[in-house]
């Protein structure tokens, strides 16, 4: 219980900065307000960018991004993992066939550098196509566990009562079956999220994303450019590291919160 | 025991040499390929070395001073018809294997570009060269089949190979030249992909002038580490990006951020408002380089004029025309807006029948000291009433959009060349227009009559008297607004070596990859 | 013996598919990759007509011919010539890369798995105590931290900072070595490297191990084994340990297929010259014919382990041979 107030309580305060970002922080993110490189100071508790710009503003406004991007992340793969998986399982034969090997093969390409190869030819780098470009290489996994526990469903006496009595094979799928699997899909996505804020973090770091929009991701590529570490600029790197670490944290503990639930086995005390 | 003492005698004989070694780095690219083939030059490394320190030229051209210093070649001449070339090639010079060096090698060396033209990186046979002819033992004679006075530079950018051991190279294009046999300064003493260090060539033609017994070149996998190497004092010259070097808190360490290529403001000059020259005006007054110099570049780019001609050929400069040149001047800016019919809207960005003056302004994505300048320019220029979206694309997307005139505003650069001439001809001429430098696309038929001029004559006056005529096309009708010089990445130490070039002792542009590097080389003295 | 078929199968089908990828994804975008490379080195125009030709390349060819060639190509392991390190060959450049991967990967993987287990068991074994609360803590923590981050701040500390370490590189560019120096410097340069992927991936192993412990320990012959008042050394040892394993020794088969491109970031941070720092220069120097290379390699090591897993166990467990 402790795990899931705890993670809460972070993910509370990042919406709350993220909602207000403008009221808090001290400065517009993207406005050049001293010279460039500045120490931390009372003006600057971060100190400035290699433009000018203030950090502590940057962080605080990278928020929201980065928040958007793992959580639309999360949604999409789950999604995808949730419909492939259920057809998959429900269905059975050919259909299974093809959609399980459609899974595996996704599932054993590594998705990392095909990532990283996609990024690398795309010209238009938005925030959407980050989006796109880790769900779409990434639904594997989820789909495995949902077809799993569709097929051992499927075989269960409500559903082949509600087969029997002519109930759509989608009203079956959609309402009598999904609600079933609910916490199974929400600690699906939990976890896709938390791989949508690292996965973020990685592409941004490289350059592969929009480093001119903010997010925590695209401050520590900025860092790592203006070579922040060898000019003893580490509270740069420190600070978008440990708010992708602390959000990242908050929700890998629901997701483990969810799973114990879910999985009696886990739980016995 | 024998071992022992070969090592204790290597390291007595290291230890009083060792002064006389040259620490540099090339590249950050990672470990070395071995690549000593001075024509292929993707990716620097090994190949820079060869191109300078191993295989020379037929002249050297120093583009600091404009200056034609002979090396392989003593002489050159033209023909009344300006459409052949002379050149005396040196006697009593040898390939490092023992082997004399003479005019079969030039001939060789140009015919093997003709038929390799993967080869024939500076374009001889490209920019009108018909063929090459050996005259007698000392002179080879380089026919044109156009009069293209300009053609020199392009001659004497090309590495001379020896003929006895490259033809039998089936394809010298995809030949790595593992072990290099050149009439340069140095020879390869040893190879590993983490280091090669090159030896002194007792043989050389002009050995005497050669005081750097060894070069020793590194291989660094990343900025870090050059750059960590760089701070300790282990490095004596390093032509990389280094944000910060002022604070380096070590005495020896000096660096000169010479002018590299000239970085502008293109406009699509088919659009509307871009093809009214009082907006560029007002964009060019709007903008204030030395800012864009000291915050988006930390003061490590270097000042342009309004005409691009550089220190070394201020002999060029028009001076009627100076009192034309523009200057930062927001006020006036906004005066030639307001002329031109614009109003102010609500947001402070000035608007006509409903178009906002907004666009966007491209630059290519991760290029973070130019992202830095078109953040700042759009800030400048919004004082003025202006809106310039800072847009990063692709590289590759960059270049497509602008050869495509998909484009409003673009942050780019012009090849300098060797000089003003091919700097104009580059940044100008309609042949250039989108696809080369003149990216914004100023097509003008005077323009391209006074280049094509250039290159009919090698007399100083009369190029003197079409410069100024282009100068004045230059500052009447702004094709681009210049903002600054890319500097050219060159760091020292001043432990070991005397005799660097700085503000205070300018004789080179200290590039790594070709010539300039054994000119400057030749000028170091060991410290004692 | 159909089982073993099916999977060969698929794993060819997959096979497939990556080389097909790989030959699609670069030629679904427009552009002319001479010139991207060259603009970049400030080449003139003539240079860059001048290396279009010795890249050899051309656009114009219908798409089918090109594929066609691609495979035959890439079936007879011609990855072409690399761009940036041109004329050196793409296999070389990645024989070149391979085996430091593999080394500071390959060690780090087993010498995490092995840590990570054993403090997996003891996760598990003493779930309900507060050492094994806390390991659980640190595991999920572990798991959050982008990697590459942990890599930059060991860089900071003990390469920067403390100067124990050297921040970069796989060995010292200063002077030849050779024998028995060169080992030890290599082992030097690598061992930053090596603990930073060991932390990062220490939390996954913990975890999957601590899951399987718990689950195992619920199972109802280890229940039995307590009512029967057996030892609780000999139930953790020979029952609940043994059996959790097996699970977490298929994660540990799976994880050597990537640990060709297990290490992409950190070796990215350190600048290791292995095939995560490989891709990474040919990414930013759109290198494409080594793009290409090192995602086919890294694509067939992880099926190659793939492949292995599911033989074994095919061999193992009949049960999955049905």
């Amino acid at each position: 219980m402790r795990k899931l107030y705890v993670a809460i309580a972070i993910l509370g305060i990042h919406l709350i900065i993220a909602a207000f970002a403008d009221l808090i922080a001290p400065y517009d993110p993207s406005e050049i307000v001293n010279l460039p490189y500045q120490p931390p100071s009372k003006e600057h508790l971060l100190g400035t960018d290699r433009l000018g710009r203030d950090i502590l503003s940057q962080l605080l406004h990278g928020s929201r991004l980065s928040i958007f991007i793992g959580v639309s992340v999360g949604a999409l793969m789950t999604l995808l993992s949730t419909t492939i998986g259920m057809l998959s399982g429900y269905y059975g034969g050919v259909v299974d066939r093809i959609l399980s090997t459609l899974t595996d093969v996704f599932l054993v390409i590594p998705g990392l550098p095909l990532m990283i190869v996609i990024s690398a030819y795309i010209r238009v780098r938005g925030p959407l196509v980050v989006i796109l470009v880790i769900a779409l290489t990434s639904w594997g996994g989820g789909t495995r566990i949902i077809r799993s526990q569709v097929m051992s469903l499927r075989n269960r006496d409500f559903v082949m009562a509600l087969k029997s009595i002519g109930e759509s094979n989608f009203r079956i799928m959609f309402f009598e079956m999904l609600p079933n699997m609910f916490s199974l899909i929400v600690a699906n996505f939990f976890s896709a999220v938390l791989y949508g804020i690292l996965g973020e973090a990685s592409l941004s770091f490289l350059g592969l994303s929009d480093v001119s929009k903010i997010t925590w991701g695209t401050m520590l590529y900025w860092a790592q450019s203006a070579n922040a570490l060898l000019n003893g600029m580490w509270y740069w790197v420190l600070a978008p590291g440990v708010a992708i670490a602390s959000l990242g944290t908050a929700f890998a503990l629901l997701n483990f919160y969810v799973d114990e639930l879910t999985n009696p086995r886990l739980r016995r005390s | 025991m024998k071992r022992f003492l070969v090592v204790l005698f290597l390291a007595l004989a290291l230890g009083t040499v060792l002064s006389s070694e040259l620490t540099m780095i090339l590249s950050v690219t990672g470990p070395h390929p071995k690549n000593f083939n001075p024509y292929l030059s993707t990716g620097p490394g090994p190949n820079y070395a060869a191109a300078g320190l191993i295989y020379e030229t037929l002249y050297y051209v120093n583009n600091y001073t404009g200056e034609f210093v002979p090396w392989l070649a003593t002489a050159y001449k033209w023909s009344e018809d300006l459409k052949a070339l002379m050149l005396e090639i040196r006697q009593k010079v040898q390939w490092s294997d023992g082997v004399d060096f003479t005019v079969e090698d030039v001939l060789f060396t140009f015919e093997m570009l003709k038929k390799f033209p993967a080869l024939d990186v500076t374009g001889v046979w490209r920019s009108g060269l018909s063929s090459v002819e050996k005259v007698d033992n000392k002179t080879i004679k380089f026919v044109l089949s156009d009069v293209n006075t300009m053609f020199l530079y392009n001659l004497f950018g090309v590495y001379i190979v020896p003929k006895h051991l490259w033809e039998k190279v089936e394809d010298p294009s995809k030949f790595a030249n593992e072990g290099p046999i050149g009439t340069g300064a140095y020879l390869l003493e040893s190879f590993t992909p983490q280091v090669f260090v090159l030896k002194k060539n007792p043989n050389y033609w002009q050995a005497d002038k050669i005081k750097v017994e060894r070069i020793r070149v590194p291989a660094f996998s990343g900025n870090e580490s050059a750059q960590l190497a760089v701070a300790n004092g282990e490095i004596d010259w390093a032509g990389i990006n280094y944000p910060r070097i002022e604070n380096i808190p070590n005495p020896d360490i000096k660096y000169w951020f010479v002018g590299g290529n000239p970085v502008f403001v293109f406009f699509n000059l088919e659009r509307e408002p871009f093809n009214d020259v009082r907006f560029r005006k007002a964009v060019a007054q709007a903008i204030d380089t030395d800012q864009l110099i000291k915050i988006a570049m930390t003061n490590y780019a270097v000042r342009i004029n309004p005409v691009g001609i550089k220190d070394g050929y201020s002999y060029l400069i028009n001076e009627n025309l100076k009192n034309k040149w523009w200057s930062y001047n927001a006020q006036e800016a906004t005066k030639i807006l307001e002329q031109m019919g614009y109003k102010k809207g609500k947001d402070g960005i000035y608007e006509k029948e409903g178009r906002r003056l907004s666009y966007n302004i491209i630059v290519p994505a991760g290029w973070t000291d130019w992202i830095a300048v078109c953040e700042l320019v759009s800030q400048q220029v919004k004082k003025i009433g202006l809106e310039f979206k800072t847009t990063p694309v692709d590289f590759g997307q960059y270049l497509d959009m602008i050869r495509n005139k998909n484009f409003d505003v673009a942050l780019s650069w012009a090849n300098y060349g060797a000089n003003p001439y091919i700097f104009y001809d580059n940044f100008l001429n309609s042949s250039n227009a989108y696809r080369g430098s003149n990216r914004g696309g100023w097509i003008d038929k005077e323009t391209d009559e006074l280049l094509a001029k250039l290159k009919l004559t090698d007399d100083l006056s009369s190029r003197k008297a079409t410069m100024a005529r282009l100068q004045e096309i230059v500052v009447n009708n702004i094709p681009a607004v210049p903002l600054f010089y890319n500097p050219v990445w060159f760091i020292y130490s001043e432990k070991n070596f005397t005799g660097w070039p700085n503000e205070k002792n300018a004789f080179v542009e200290p590039r790594t990859p070709g010539m300039d590097k054994i000119y400057l080389i030749m000028r170091l003295t060991p410290k004692k | 013996m159909k089982y073993f078929l099916q999977r060969m199968l698929f794993y060819l089908f997959t096979i497939f598919v990556a080389i097909t990828l790989n030959f699609l994804i670069p030629r679904l975008m427009p552009g002319d990759p001479a010139e991207r490379i060259l603009s970049r080195y400030e080449a003139d125009p003539n240079a860059i007509a001048a290396m279009k030709i010795a890249l050899g390349i051309e656009t114009d060819k219908p798409l089918l011919d090109q594929y066609v060639e691609y495979l035959k190509n890439t079936l007879s392991g011609n990855f072409g010539i690399s761009y940036v390190y041109y004329p050196v060959k793409v296999q070389q450049v990645i024989q070149n890369a391979l085996p430091w991967t593999v080394g500071l990967v390959g060690i780090s993987t087993l010498i995490s798995f092995v840590i990570g287990t054993l403090l997996g068991v003891y996760a598990g074994w003493n779930r309900e105590r507060a050492s094994g609360i806390s390991l659980l803590m640190i595991s999920i923590l572990l798991r959050s931290i982008p990697y590459f981050w942990l890599a930059m701040l060991m860089v900071y500390v003990f390469g920067f900072r403390l100067k124990w370490f050297p921040i970069a590189g796989a060995y010292s560019s200063r002077q030849i070595m050779e024998g028995f120096q060169f080992v030890k410097n290599v082992l030097f340069h690598g061992f930053l490297p090596s603990i930073t992927l060991i932390i990062a991936s220490l939390g996954g192993w913990i975890l999957t191990m601590r899951n399987n412990m718990v689950a195992i320990l619920s199972e109802d012959f280890v229940l039995l084994a307590e009512a029967k008042g057996l030892k609780k050394k000999d139930i953790l040892l020979r029952y609940a340990a043994r059996n959790a394993m097996l699970p977490s020794f298929t994660a540990f088969g799976l994880s050597l297929g990537f640990v060709v491109s297990g290490a992409l970031l950190t070796e990215i941070v350190f600048s290791y010259p292995g095939v995560g720092f490989t891709l990474y220069r040919a990414v930013i120097s759109q290198d494409y014919p080594l793009i290409q290379g090192l995602f086919l390699i890294i694509s067939l090591s992880v099926l190659t382990a793939n492949l292995i897993v599911d033989l074994t166990y095919g061999f193992l467990d009949p049960r999955v041979r049905v």
